[in-house]
């Protein structure tokens, strides 16, 4: 079963973040890497991918290197995340939790 | 025009210079390596290439999501540097001047509506559309303006920033004898649709926008100052030289227009819920084109007489009600409008503008103006701005109606 489309575009900055925590990568890279880490659950729509790391990328949250492709093919842009960029993870993903705890209290019918 | 090299010009359309060649590397390396895979396993490449494309889906996607992040953060990058004096209010320039000629005009490219001041593209980050400077823009020769500075003591250099093989990016950048410099990029040649591809900044090649250059003036680190209406006159620093020359005149209004286009819309948002159109130069004959169609329009000169001194430069903010509009024969009543006109107080201080309504009334704040959609009567507010601006900050104040008279 794959995420609704709207869940998975408000968390897409968290999603992009979580990845790149790991390692500085590529486009494609990340797609691959969203795909086997969650046995397929998150499946970007590969267009919307790159405007969203584009706009990370001026927000100052990741930081963009062009490097040469390990196969011989053009270059490859490589994300990595800032220090700006960790800090903001943190955030957004103590706001997650909040959100996920505030969910459990409710199925549970607490607050 | 292969799929790839197509994909890539639909998905980049609109983005300008570097950031532009930036995407088309990205996004052919992303194309590339998923058409590696797809031969592999035994497809052609043809094939291979046409699957990795369709797999990144509709490049629409890409182009709303990059223009929304890059294009409209540099349309409105008028630094803060960029200060305008109104003509007539400060002193006689007391170091040569130049003029730089062979300046021409064209229509922008791609907007739907080119009497509107602003066009819309869809914005990454919010559900409102963002608004793009939607005008005529006028033309400066390069060589022109390099014979025009060089004697001045700029620095003037030019080289070829990358070879695209349809087409070049070409920079330039001045060096002034202070010190500072202004650089800007532009496209050279003709890519394979036959124009450029950034909808807001459109290039003729060996000639420079007047709203490039201004913004690659703002860059420099010294007073930018500009005087004068019809061929303005620039100083930056102690440099000075004019725009336009007698043959190829630059009409103050256009110049006007493009440099004080951010910051009135900004003054302006606040109050129009609806487009905000902006007189086209040839507004006398009454007509122009909406979504490409020509169009008739009823249009009544006034005349009013002002306190203000002679040659200031002020902006008449007018809305109306209703626009009867003609077209395609068919007689059509737009909804209500804001529209700006700049224009200059005359020697006898009466200011003449151009209005949809027969009837005006004046208001001394542009609030005020949001009640005429309901009484049938166009509301008129006129801004002045400050001798010495800064286009980064709030420039315009209203004119008290009381100063007028008919």
């Amino acid at each position: 079963m794959k995420p609704d489309a709207n869940l998975l575009k408000g968390n897409l900055d968290l999603i992009l973040l979580e990845i790149l925590e790991a390692a500085p990568m590529y486009g494609l890279e990340i797609i691959n890497e969203a795909q086997s880490r969650t046995d397929g659950y998150f499946d970007f729509k590969e267009g919307s991918l790159y405007p969203a790391l584009h706009r990370l990328e001026q927000q100052g949250l990741l930081k963009a290197e062009f490097m040469d492709s390990t196969t011989g093919g053009p270059r490859r842009k490589y994300y990595r995340l800032t220090d700006k960029g960790s800090k903001t993870l943190e955030q957004k993903r103590s706001e997650w939790q909040r959100f996920n705890r505030a969910i459990e209290a409710l199925r549970g019918g607490t607050t | 025009m292969n799929p790839l090299e197509r994909y890539l010009e639909q998905a980049t359309k609109g983005l300008w210079g570097k950031k532009k060649l930036e995407v088309r590397e990205e996004i052919t390396a992303h194309i590339l390596e998923r058409a590696y895979k797809h031969e592999v396993s035994g497809v052609a490449f043809e094939i291979a290439v046409s699957r990795a494309i369709e797999e990144l889906g509709d490049p629409k996607t890409i182009r709303r999501g990059m223009i929304g992040v890059h294009t409209m953060p540099n349309v409105f990058k008028i630094s803060g540097f960029l200060t305008i004096a109104a003509a007539g209010t400060i002193a006689m320039l007391s170091v040569s001047s130049a003029q730089v000629t062979g300046t021409t005009r064209v229509p922008i490219v791609q907007c739907q509506n080119p009497a509107t001041v602003f066009f819309e593209v869809p914005s990454s980050s919010s559900s409102k559309p963002t608004q793009i400077p939607c005008e005529s823009l006028v033309w400066l020769e390069i060589s022109s303006l390099r014979k025009t500075l060089e004697p001045l003591g700029v620095k003037f250099e030019e080289w070829v920033q990358a070879d695209m093989g349809t087409y070049k990016l070409m920079r330039y950048r001045l060096t002034f004898p202070e010190g500072g410099t202004a650089t800007w990029q532009q496209e050279a040649g003709i890519d394979d649709y036959g124009s450029t591809t950034n909808p807001a900044i459109p290039y003729l090649p060996g000639f420079v926008s007047v709203h490039t250059l201004v913004t690659a003036l703002a860059q420099v680190k010294a007073p930018f100052t500009m005087s004068g209406w019809d061929n303005p006159t620039l100083r930056i620093g102690q440099i000075a030289f004019q725009i336009g020359s007698k043959e190829t005149r630059i009409l103050g209004q256009d110049w006007y227009r493009i440099a004080l286009a951010a910051p009135l819309y900004k003054k302006l948002q606040g109050i129009t819920l609806a487009p905000i159109f902006l007189d086209s130069p040839n507004y006398v004959e009454k007509s122009a084109t909406l979504a490409g169609f020509p169009i008739m329009y009823r249009q009544y000169t006034h005349q009013i007489r002002t306190e203000l001194p002679n040659q200031q430069i002020v902006v008449v903010v007018e809305r109306t009600a209703l626009r009867e509009i003609s077209l395609n024969n068919k007689i059509q009543v737009m909804p209500s409008s804001t529209r700006t006109f700049i224009t200059t107080v005359r020697q006898d201080g009466t200011i003449e503008f151009p209005s949809d309504a027969k009837n005006i009334r004046f208001v001394d704040n542009l609030k005020d103006m949001q009640s005429s959609e309901n009484n049938g009567t166009g509301a008129i507010a006129v801004l002045k701005f400050t001798n010495q601006m800064n286009l980064g900050s709030e420039t315009f104040t209203a004119v008290p109606s009381s100063k007028f008279s008919k």
